[in-house]
């Protein structure tokens, strides 16, 4: 059993930050991210003996936190979980938590900062199955075929929700840009 | 897409997930159409821009507490009763089925509405018989001969 946990922690080590960011681009905020995150470890560690070891374990990792997800969009509000409001991150402290470009100068920062906000409202304005196949793709960088067996669809429905979700992605971003978020 | 038909086909070009006759047939028709070479680089400019999203580090203390609940059992591989039998835990399991199962069987044989398909143990019995390997007539005057393989009837059958 300790080897186990210890072959899993690496797992944790290996995958986890691939598995927060999903999350993140997912819930839009830190707290669900968290949350998220931690239950769909919990949930592969428990299920564990149910993982096909033939296939990836970071697909296999991210259909269990996108199901969380899922549900937890259907058990509660969209609102709740994606709140363009209240967890925006900002309006919190959240930002702050993130690492910052220790690199970067002051105002190269705080025009990445916005640019991100931006594409994380452009995508929290987005329908969940776009939002969930666009992230996979352009962000985690997966095959059609790995986002297909992620979110338990054909090739086909891939191909697309990651063109609509990119087509209403654009659009809610242009939109934020004509508000003069950016500077 | 000769006419524009599939723009979606456009995002899958730009991915490279398309066989190669549908992308030659793309790109020979985005020489000739303004509008899809404008909405292709659209699509270009917006995955550009997300795969630019600063990637989010989990934070430490969200690893640690989950590397501190990975301390508890595994439900599916540690059972607290194989705990003590690490070794012969197969084998006595094993014996234990095959137990249970000769019991079954044996208290099945006992019920008078179960049929079970005796042929092949009455040709056993026969050549035990004939080899006199058995008591003679020890199956054959008992009820059990009315139980013909022909009449049996599959309990479980629709």
């Amino acid at each position: 059993m300790k080897r186990r946990s210890e072959d899993f922690r690496q797992l944790l080590r290996l995958w986890g930050e691939k598995a927060y960011n999903f999350a993140y681009r997912l819930s839009g905020n830190e707290q669900d991210a968290q949350d998220l995150m931690q239950e769909a470890f919990m949930r592969a560690y428990t299920h564990f003996s149910s993982y096909d070891r033939t296939r990836p374990f970071d697909s296999w990792l991210l259909r269990i936190l996108h199901n969380i997800y899922l549900d937890g969009v259907r058990r509660y509000s969209h609102n709740h979980m994606v709140s363009l409001d209240i967890h925006s991150p900002a309006n919190g402290s959240a930002w702050e938590q993130v690492l910052p470009d220790q690199q970067a100068a002051p105002g190269d920062e705080i025009v990445r900062r916005e640019t991100d906000e931006m594409v994380q409202k452009a995508l929290n304005s987005t329908p969940v199955h776009y939002r969930t196949a666009v992230t996979l793709r352009d962000i985690e960088g997966l095959s059609y075929e790995e986002i297909g067996k992620i979110m338990g669809c054909p090739v086909g429905t891939v191909r697309s929700r990651i063109h609509q979700g990119r087509v209403l992605i654009r659009r809610a971003y242009e939109a934020l840009e004509k508000e003069g978020k950016i500077q | 897409m000769s006419a524009c038909q599939d723009q979606s086909l456009l995002s899958a070009y730009l991915d490279q997930e398309i066989n190669i006759r549908d992308q030659e047939r793309i790109k020979f028709h985005l020489a000739s159409c303004d509008s899809c070479r404008s909405e292709l680089e659209s699509l270009r400019l917006t995955k550009a821009t997300l795969f630019a999203a600063p990637r989010r580090a989990a934070p430490p203390e969200l690893i640690a507490r989950i590397e501190g609940k990975l301390s508890g059992p595994f439900p599916s591989y540690n059972h607290s009763w194989t705990g003590g039998l690490p070794r012969l835990g197969i084998p006595v399991g094993a014996l234990a089925t095959a137990l249970i199962a000769a019991l079954w069987l044996g208290l099945k044989q006992k019920d008078p509405d179960h049929y079970l398909p005796l042929e092949p143990l009455m040709t056993a019995h026969s050549r035990y018989t004939a080899e006199s390997l058995v008591p003679q007539g020890t199956l054959a005057s008992s009820d059990y001969s009315l139980l013909a393989y022909g009449d049996y009837e599959d309990p479980d059958a629709d």
